[in-house]
């Protein structure tokens, strides 16, 4: 029992390694179903739109399907319209596009995993190059090779040019190898990329290595405290309601959170060396509704529109 | 124990995602077998369009009004609208907006069906190999007897080898305009979520209480129902058998139910979490709480309308 618990709490602590290679081992899984199942070259003229649109329609979809599971995602546009200067407040406007900016890359993992494995895999790739109409690609591709190559490079994919076999076979190999290069170099560029946006996030980072995973562990206790008094909340009130709605009695006052709190709540954290606060709910708690010297107008401002409603 | 829990809590998060998932998924694997062991491309002039436009169209039809059935809101804004004013039936731009958004959610499962069918490419190689228009784009520079062949084509029954060839077009345009359905689908999906959270009222976090408050009300509605229903249920059959008079029942009365039961309006003077909660802190007992001054529909908080005691949560 020990030697589980143990084990279990390994895999738990391992979360994010994990949730990545689910989202890698899916992908995988899913590149070869359409391959196998689904894709076949139409060895005509269209190779090319149909070898680029099974390249990046999915990507497409990955990347928008990222966009709609990203919590942050919806805490920065619920009620932005309502209230503009929640997320462009005075003198911080680029804190919005940061902030969609950082959404944007942690949304890039799972297609950049599509496209490399489905580069690693050549399929197609090799169908969209074959149906190329470029002649400086046709140069590059059909060199050394009879001329038929130029004319009939769109069949090569099934094996029905009017060259040898061989030939053939050359082209297909040489088409495959050219994906696997270009997959290979997504993958190091992409994992080198990330590591200099870490090494670099990590280098600005006003907190240091220990208070960072204190600040981590903070995030997810309180995550789960948030869940959980909502729950008994909600549970309280609606069970005062509908006593009151099946007894037909006067509802006892509740209290709750008021609109303006709600709100100071929902924002972006941001953190200052001063206060150390480890969210936005820790920063309400501790100063309340009032300002704080440090704070900027950004807190006015929402404050004030907030009592106008 | 535990480990029930944490899956009981995933399900009640992302509930709706794991149902958009399920019907999904659902969707496409009825397309599948349907493909698979119902469509046989009759192989004809006359036939291949209409054949393949109705195993593509009609089962989507189905599924949209099928959609609209099982939403727990389009009975909400039916129910009883015969009988009461057309006021609160909600006509003008509050019905057509709540309308609006019912046929945007019961259109998920007719676009996954036409989607996936288009991946699959049976139905769509059928009634393009029969389209006239079509044959002649793809029978441009070929000889007469293409034109003539091309409805044979989805049962690899052409002569010449170089308009069976022609399939393997058909099927890439079929899987083309298949991904191109999907791409576009997500991306207006992506905006009107967008849209729609940003004219949200309220922020975030109470956007997130509401919802889980929701829920349990929902819970609790119908174990409070059950309970008193039984209760009225024992004491009716009781005092029939045993000839007595019942005694009295403090039940809501029609005009109550009839005030919880209509569609959802949004006060920003008054935020409250559903018109239960509305009715129960209304200011005089007497007061109705179907219109004031400043009610209006707002279309990210559509899921208040889609509870009911028989339906699963959010579904």
């Amino acid at each position: 029992m020990d030697a589980f618990q143990g084990i279990l709490k390994f895999f738990l602590n391992q979360k994010t390694v994990i949730g990545y290679s689910f989202m890698a081992l899916l992908t995988v899984g899913s590149e070869r179903l359409f391959s196998v199942v689904a894709f076949k070259c139409p060895c005509s003229t269209e190779n090319m739109t149909y070898g680029l649109v099974f390249l990046f329609a999915p990507a497409w979809v990955l990347l928008i399907l990222g966009f709609f599971l990203n919590n942050r995602s919806w805490r920065l546009f619920t009620g932005c319209c309502v209230n503009p200067r929640k997320i462009f407040p005075r003198g911080h406007s680029c804190r919005f596009f940061y902030v969609l900016g950082q959404i944007t890359l942690s949304s890039l993992v799972a297609p950049v995993m599509w496209l490399s494995v489905a580069l690693l895999n050549g399929t197609f790739y090799e169908c969209a190059m074959s149906g190329t109409r470029s002649s400086g690609l046709l140069e590059l591709i059909c060199k050394g090779k009879p001329k038929e190559c130029w004319e009939e490079l769109h069949k090569v994919s099934c094996g029905k040019t009017s060259m040898l076999p061989t030939i053939n076979e050359e082209l297909k190999l040489s088409l495959q190898a050219q994906s696997q290069i270009i997959g290979w170099c997504l993958i190091c560029s992409a994992s080198f990329f990330s590591l200099l946006t870490t090494c670099y996030a990590r280098c600005r980072s006003k907190v240091s290595y220990l208070q960072l995973s204190f600040w981590k562990t903070y995030a997810q206790k309180e995550k789960e405290q948030l869940e959980n008094t909502f729950l008994d909340y909600a549970n309280k009130l609606s069970e005062r309601n509908l006593k009151c709605f099946f007894e037909n009695k006067r509802p006892d006052p509740f209290p709750m959170p008021t609109f303006a709190a709600w709100e100071a709540a929902s924002e972006l954290h941001s953190f200052h060396q001063s206060q150390q606060h480890y969210s936005t709910l820790h920063r309400v708690v501790d100063n309340g509704l009032e300002l704080s010297p440090e704070d900027d107008e950004t807190t006015m401002v929402l404050v004030g529109t907030a009592h106008n409603v | 124990m535990e480990k029930f829990r944490a899956v009981l809590d995933l399900h009640l998060k992302h509930h709706s995602a794991l149902g958009y998932g399920l019907v999904t998924l659902l969707t496409a694997g009825g397309e599948r077998i349907f493909s698979a062991v119902v469509f046989q491309c009759p192989c004809s002039a006359a036939w291949n369009l209409p054949y393949g436009l109705v195993f593509l169209l009609v089962p989507a039809l189905a599924l949209f009004l099928l959609g609209y059935v099982l939403s727990a809101r389009t009975w909400r804004l039916i129910t009883g609208c015969g009988c009461r004013a057309r006021a609160s039936c909600g006509c003008g731009l509050r019905g057509s907006l709540v309308c609006a958004q019912l046929s945007a959610a019961a259109a998920l499962a007719p676009l996954t069906w036409v989607a996936v069918a288009l991946l699959g490419g049976a139905f769509y190689e059928c009634a393009a190999s029969g389209s006239a228009v079509l044959a002649q784009r793809l029978c441009l520079d070929r000889d007469h007897s293409c034109a003539a062949e091309l409805p044979l084509v989805p049962c690899h029954e052409a002569k010449a080898s170089d308009v069976q060839d022609l399939l393997k077009d058909l099927k890439a345009q079929s899987q083309v305009l298949g991904w191109i359905l999907i791409a576009a689908v997500i991306i207006i999906l992506l905006i009107f979520t967008c849209v729609s959270r940003c004219l949200s009222p309220v922020s975030f976090l109470q956007l997130k209480f509401w919802k889980i408050y929701l829920e349990q009300e929902q819970q609790i509605l119908k174990s409070k129902a059950t309970e008193h229903a039984t209760e009225l249920a024992k004491e009716n059959v009781k005092c029939f058998f045993e000839g007595s008079h019942p005694k009295e029942c403090n039940t809501p009365s029609v005009k109550e139910w009839q005030q919880i039961s209509s569609l959802y309006t949004f006060n920003q003077k008054d935020p409250y979490y559903s018109m239960l909660h509305k009715y129960v802190n209304r200011k005089e007992k007497t007061h109705s709480i179907r219109s004031t001054e400043g009610d209006t529909v707002i279309p990210v908080l559509g899921f208040v309308d889609s509870s009911s005691i028989n339906s699963t949560p959010g579904l």
